[in-house]
């Protein structure tokens, strides 16, 4: 993936996984449609008296809404389950925002929405462990209370796995740095039907496949209850349709095995082009790098900045691949006065990616963000321009 | 006064070349840390100010140093940054009147260093002691706590900082004895403009060597240490107070 390919270049995993990608999202709103509309014609005798209805006033409408937002309901009859419920959904929406960034585009929503967005960054960070969180408390019930042990089905168990197996699996991508921008734009591609090459990770692409599969099998579980917001939850919980459970599970089964072609795909490219990230010698890499793949360093140019800043202050090793001062100098992009661009400019070299990725910079708050204005003395110029020089020898012979 | 202190940088790089330094021919040597060599506790560096040296009127050195790190104030002096700045002390019973930079005194058991909740103030193997503004959150605990006043908060934003010295918002900064200028060999910017006047005031060098200028002349003549009392044994060192 050294560069950007054009469609018709595309490799084989992207493709399957653009494809997987519009079956599940049309699975996932089918399905969602479906299941609303099935609640909105109950048999009647499942229906609420007309009678008992009340008029929808104030006081109602503010019920019924801290019923469906804040779990009302449940906090007044289980506390347990309402704080494993607030976790889980809470952690869910923290995560989606967080997943906004890729895909939106920052040019689709304004300045004031992108900020937001990068601002849901760090909440949706953190959001993520309590989501884990509220998902292994609801496994352990049904592990641990009788009654909804007996109650769960295998299907239960499985989906409760995959819950817990997508945010893991996603941290774990946080970790070795993915090349968010690539993933951006291979969303972003989706959406506008203008496809782009994904990148080829194990851990992403293992995270997206788990994605895809939860999205195509919650239409057929009876996890999916959104629907009950149009109608009362507790009723819909009852009017499962038990009768057709095989059916469902049949049809969802199918749809798995039909996921099972991107898989193979997926692991097939991933063995092609091995499992590990590839780690950079980071000491050649400051005067290589310009000659890498550009995602090599798209990837790691964070460990490298913070493994480089703490060796120079507690160190004192001032060398130009040590120094931020050196990638300022040769990233600085002009601008129309043909002066350097700070960091407020979005065509700034790192603002560009930044601002895409909605991840905020924090280095130039001290850092100067372009090469400094002023004439530089003597000495700074001979040290800029000293790029290639032998380690320094400056010489100073004393007669003693 | 500046002729002898003027050999005696020299004199100072000489002996200091005593580690990691190669010696060409009897007499001449070539000092210079390799740039892949870290810093190393071999060398304190230190300041000696002679007071007896120091005019009234002059403030070469602040001015050095605000030039060197682009100080700019707002015209509030309770919070405008102040790396180094000149104390005029009087005798009150004789009328002796002096005047000195107080700055950083780089100590070897500095306060800001036990109080700072993060790790951020931190002494440099080579005594110089610095804070690391990745890791500083504002406290301002060390500017409460040091005994000379050095520590500084900045209140605004800035642009268009030094390359070799970013400074930020919300953070606590000082005298950095320029360390900067220090790694590449050369003098902290207020030595060196005291240097450049008549009457030289300051002078800098490697404590720990026994041959180095300023060790001899602390070895030679009373010299002493700011607050003392409080055992912080300060880097830098005053003469004639």
């Amino acid at each position: 993936m050294t560069d950007h390919e054009t469609a018709g270049q595309l490799s084989t995993v992207s493709v399957a996984y653009a494809v997987m990608f519009y079956a599940a999202a049309a699975i996932f709103f089918g399905g969602l449609g479906w299941r609303i509309k099935k609640f909105l014609s109950h048999p009647p005798h499942l229906r609420k008296p007309e009678t008992e209805r009340p008029h929808p006033t104030m006081a109602a409408t503010v019920r019924a809404a801290t019923d469906v937002i804040f779990f009302r309901g449940t906090f007044f009859n289980d506390r347990i389950m309402w704080l494993l419920s607030a976790c889980f959904h809470f952690g869910l929406l923290f995560v989606l925002l967080r997943h906004l960034r890729y895909a939106l585009n920052p040019e689709w929503v304004g300045s004031f929405l992108w900020k937001l967005v990068t601002l849901a960054q760090a909440f949706g960070l953190y959001g993520g462990f309590i989501l884990i969180a509220g998902v292994a408390g609801f496994w352990l019930r049904r592990l641990a209370v009788k009654e909804a042990r007996e109650a769960s089905s295998l299907t239960d168990h499985a989906l409760f796995a995959l819950l817990l197996a997508i945010p893991c699996v996603g941290y774990l991508n946080n970790w070795v740095h993915t090349d968010v921008v690539s993933v951006k734009e291979f969303f972003v591609g989706l959406a506008t039907f203008d496809w782009k090459p994904l990148p080829t990770d194990a851990l992403l692409l293992t995270h997206l496949w788990l994605v895809a599969l939860l999205l195509i099998s919650l239409p057929f579980s009876n996890f999916m209850h959104v629907a009950g917001v149009f109608d009362d939850v507790e009723k819909q919980l009852l009017s499962q349709p038990v009768g057709r459970n095989k059916l469902r599970l049949a049809l969802a089964g199918l749809l798995a095995l039909a996921l099972l072609a991107p898989a193979g795909i997926a692991i097939g490219t991933v063995l092609d082009e091995g499992w590990t990230v590839p780690q950079p010698d980071f000491s050649k890499l400051a005067r290589a790098h310009k000659k890498e793949d550009p995602t090599v360093m798209i990837r790691n140019h964070p460990n490298f900045l913070m493994g480089h800043r703490s060796v120079v202050v507690y160190k004192g090793l001032r060398k130009d691949m040590n120094s931020i001062e050196k990638c300022v100098d040769c990233h600085a992009v002009k601008g129309a006065d043909d002066q350097p661009v700070g960091y407020d400019n979005p065509k700034h070299f790192c603002v560009e990616c930044h601002n895409k990725a909605a991840v905020s910079i924090d280095c130039f708050e001290c850092h100067n963000s372009k090469p400094p204005s002023e004439a530089h003395s003597a000495l700074d110029l001979a040290r800029k321009f000293a790029v290639l020089a032998p380690p320094r020898t400056e010489e100073r012979s004393v007669q003693r | 006064m500046s002729e002898s202190f003027e050999t005696s940088r020299r004199g100072f790089l000489g002996a200091a070349a005593a580690f990691g330094a190669v010696t060409l021919a009897p007499g001449v040597v070539l000092y210079a840390r390799p740039a892949d060599e870290p810093v190393t506790d071999k060398v304190r560096w230190g300041m000696l100010v002679d007071a007896t040296q120091c005019d009234n009127e002059c403030t070469a050195c602040v001015d050095a140093c605000n030039k060197e790190f682009g100080l700019a104030g707002h015209e509030r002096p309770a919070s405008d940054p102040q790396w180094i700045r000149k104390v005029k002390v009087t005798d009150r019973a004789t009328g002796r009147s002096l005047s000195m930079p107080v700055m950083c005194q780089h100590c070897a058991h500095p306060p800001c260093l036990d109080v700072c909740p993060t790790g951020a103030s931190f002494r440099r193997v080579d005594g110089i002691v610095l804070i690391n503004r990745h890791i500083c959150i504002g406290c301002r605990y060390c500017v409460m706590a040091c005994p000379y006043k050095a520590r500084s908060f900045v209140h605004e934003e800035l642009t268009d900082q030094k390359p070799y010295a970013p400074r930020g918002k919300g953070t606590a900064e000082a005298c950095t004895m320029c360390v900067h200028r220090v790694d590449e060999d050369r003098k902290p910017a207020c030595v060196e403009a005291c240097s450049s006047h008549n009457r030289v005031a300051m002078l800098f060098g490697d404590l720990n060597d026994p041959n180095s200028e300023i060790s001899k002349r602390i070895a030679a003549v009373n010299t002493t240490q700011l607050r003392s009392e409080m055992r912080t044994d300060t880097g830098v060192r005053y003469q004639g107070l």
